[in-house]
């Protein structure tokens, strides 16, 4: 049987379809090879110069360089905020430490800590040894800060029982120095006494000897008031030991979170 | 009976200095530790010794007198007492405090010296009268 000519109505006259199905099917075959071979075989010749091809890819010099630019002058850098991290050490000369901030820190200067402004999961925490002080950033819940297993070692506790004992000394210094000047005071009164009475002796010989006797009195009291003042020594030198440990066990506590921030 | 005179002189204002240097140091180490008050008392009872010495009445009425063995057995006692205050008082390891200098630590040393140096002053004038004397 032989194939008639299709004839549509939108295309007639313009597309013949063959008659042969044997023809219809190597022409698409035909078609669908050429469309792969054709590139490949041409490609490289007729559409890339080898030349071009071989120089790397780069944008164009402008022809005149005082062409302004389109978008405008570039505005300042903005500045590099330093990544915090805990584990990380400062010493005090460092210019990308954080700022002690006092009204914000608790401690002094020498031994404290305070939650970073730039970060409210890390602290700083700092401490002074013989050298210089030394800063260090630990998290929130770090063991240097908040001792771990054993609260009384960690910087909370430590820093809040130094100020403690700061305020302590600083009272009883003053009630000490209250006693030794009561008693340079009732001294100062045994000798303005005695210095009277070693003129009335050669003026008025009986009268030295009532002034006298208010010069041993004074003299008995001003050693009342130094009893007073060395019982407040002795206070105030166990304050100072107290003060010394706290600061030794800060300094330990920093050096031991050291070295297990720093250990991967 | 010159001599005499003018030895009591000098020893009736080298006490009067004792006095108001151990009034003047007092003041001072009142008013460093922050008491006002007992400060300013001790000081003006200091500048009344001051104006007592300056003016010299009280010194030139006595200086005529001779000293009798009593006077000069109370000043060597006072003597003694001055010593007393500045070996009590004086503490070299109080001049700084929690890290910061600490200034009655300081006032404290200063009229600590000052004590011994007018003790002895004074040791030597009773010495030499009493020397004198014998």
């Amino acid at each position: 049987m032989l194939d008639l000519p299709t004839h549509t109505s939108g295309l007639e006259g313009v597309l013949v379809m063959p008659k042969s199905t044997e023809l219809r099917n190597a022409m698409t075959v035909l078609l669908a090879v050429s469309m792969l071979a054709g590139p490949l075989a041409l490609g490289p010749t007729v559409f890339v110069h080898r030349a071009s091809a071989a120089t790397p890819f780069q944008t164009l010099a402008p022809q005149d360089p005082s062409l302004p630019t389109a978008v405008g002058d570039v505005g300042p850098l903005p500045t590099a905020i330093p990544t915090l991290y805990p584990g990380q050490s400062f010493e005090e000369a460092d210019a990308g430490r954080p700022t002690v901030d006092q009204t914000a820190m608790e401690g002094d200067l020498q031994f404290g800590f305070q939650r970073l402004a730039e970060n409210p999961d890390l602290y700083m925490v700092w401490m002074t040894d013989e050298a210089r002080t030394h800063y260090m950033i630990v998290r929130a819940d770090s063991d240097v800060l908040t001792g771990g297993l054993d609260p009384e070692s960690g910087f909370l506790f430590l820093v809040r029982e130094r100020d403690r004992v700061h305020g302590e000394i600083l009272t009883t210094v003053t009630n000490r120095d209250t006693y030794k000047s009561s008693a340079r005071d009732f001294r100062w009164g045994a000798v303005g006494s005695l210095v009277v009475a070693g003129i009335l002796a050669f003026v008025a010989p009986p009268a030295a000897v009532v002034f006298i006797g208010i010069a041993g009195g004074a003299f008995w009291a001003g050693r009342g008031q130094d009893t007073n003042a060395e019982i407040q020594q002795n206070t105030l030198e166990a304050l100072q030991r107290q003060l010394v440990d706290y600061q030794g066990d800060l300094r330990q506590g920093f050096l031991i979170g050291q070295a297990m921030e720093s250990t991967p | 009976m010159e001599a005499a005179r003018s030895t009591t002189y000098r020893l009736l204002m080298l006490l009067l200095i004792i006095l108001i240097w151990f009034g003047l140091g007092n003041a001072a180490f009142s008013f460093a530790i922050g008491k006002v008050v007992g400060g300013a008392i001790e000081f003006a009872v200091s500048l009344a010794l001051i104006a007592l010495a300056v003016e010299g009445r009280v010194v030139r009425l006595l200086e005529g007198r001779r000293l009798n063995s009593l006077s000069l057995l109370v000043f060597a006692v006072a003597a003694l007492v001055l010593v007393f205050d500045g070996v009590e008082s004086l503490r070299f390891n109080e001049t700084s405090l929690l890290g910061e200098v600490y200034l009655p630590g300081i006032i404290t040393i200063v009229r600590a010296a000052g004590e011994f140096v007018l003790a002895s002053v004074l040791i030597w004038e009773v010495g030499r009268l009493a020397l004198s004397k014998a």
